[in-house]
């Protein structure tokens, strides 16, 4: 089994205890043992399940949103990060498999970019309506303002080069920073590349992720930080 | 002068008299001295228009809006979105304030080492 000794997973975790372990717990088996887990407020036991496995716990003591979960892991980084050559960032309510993680991680050595996205597939009839409409909205608002087209801008599946990551400037405190970062990332002219990966929808990731009404928001703030 | 008028007046004079209580009263009313003066002087304004409603077409006239009611309702307009994008403005600074405490809080708690 291959050690992915300079990546750093970022997990970031609002109330995720009933997936949490098996998250992690994938992650190390096949190699990923430097994790960092966000926890953004959770109410359950994510912490304990998460330092019982191991990761390294960063606690927000009252809830910020995705955006804040990440800058707290760039500043995290920033300050200690040093050995680490690769960030990714996997979302902890068990929607992407490590499998996804890898076939991504097989593009670094081919083609060395700055940034590769996870990018889900939204086919019709198995993806809810709803998310494919908001997927679609939300990329042509991203060719919008920076002129590029992107098939998933929400994707919570990212590689970074650890500078990359660091020097990023996004600024949102909720969802939209999964656009944010793409924006930035296209404003500062770093080269990102979009991996397809499967979709995986269970009753689990259907509740926790984000919900139509969050979408006003989601626009606004896209606009707001644009 | 009609009961409106008089609730109206002893409201405003009511607040008035608050508000100039708490700034006396306050020691950084340095600080807040320019805002304070503008409220007196809305409430100054609202005192002098619901006394003497004929201002407000006299103002109206002035300005080319016509009828006294709708330059009211103009200049209102304008202070509510002033006041409104003052508010917003301070909560986001509040909420990147408070963001930035919670980030600090949870960087001296936690592991330097993965």
């Amino acid at each position: 089994m291959k050690n992915y000794d300079d990546f750093l997973v970022v997990v970031p975790v609002y109330n995720e205890a009933a997936v949490l372990s098996s998250v992690l717990g994938s992650l190390t088996k096949h190699g990923f043992n430097n994790i960092l887990v966000v926890d953004d407020g959770s109410t359950d036991d994510s912490v304990e399940i998460a330092r019982k496995e191991c990761a390294t716990v960063l606690s927000h003591p009252i809830n910020l949103g995705l955006g804040g979960a990440l800058k707290t892991a760039r500043k995290w980084v920033s300050l200690y990060g040093g050995k680490f050559s690769f960030v990714a960032t996997f979302d902890g309510d068990g929607q992407h498999e490590v499998s996804d993680l890898l076939k991504i991680v097989g593009f670094i050595d081919e083609f060395s970019p700055d940034i590769l996205l996870g990018a889900r597939q939204f086919l019709y009839g198995k993806a809810p309506i709803n998310r494919i409409l908001i997927s679609k909205l939300a990329s042509v608002l991203i060719w919008l303002l920076c002129g590029k087209w992107f098939k998933d801008t929400q994707s919570g599946l990212r590689v970074f080069k650890k500078e990359v990551f660091t020097s990023l400037e996004f600024t949102s405190a909720g969802y939209s920073v999964s656009s944010e970062i793409i924006l930035r990332g296209v404003e500062r002219g770093f080269s990102i590349i979009e991996v397809t990966v499967p979709t995986r929808y269970s009753r689990y990731s259907l509740n926790k992720g984000q919900k139509v009404s969050n979408w006003y928001q989601v626009f606004s703030d896209l606009l707001h930080n644009s | 002068m009609s009961l409106f008028q008089v609730t109206s007046l002893l409201f405003l004079v009511g607040f008035s008299i608050f508000k100039l209580y708490g700034l006396l009263k306050s020691r950084k009313r340095l600080i807040f001295l320019f805002r304070d003066l503008l409220s007196l002087l809305s409430v100054i304004f609202a005192i002098l228009v619901i006394s003497f409603p004929a201002i407000s077409t006299y103002l109206g006239n002035f300005f080319g809006i016509g009828r006294g009611v709708d330059f009211i309702l103009y200049v209102s307009i304008l202070i509510l979105f002033l006041r409104s994008e003052s508010l917003s403005h301070k909560l986001l600074d509040s909420e990147a304030k408070i963001e930035a405490l919670v980030r600090e809080i949870s960087l001296k708690k936690c592991d330097k080492e993965p």
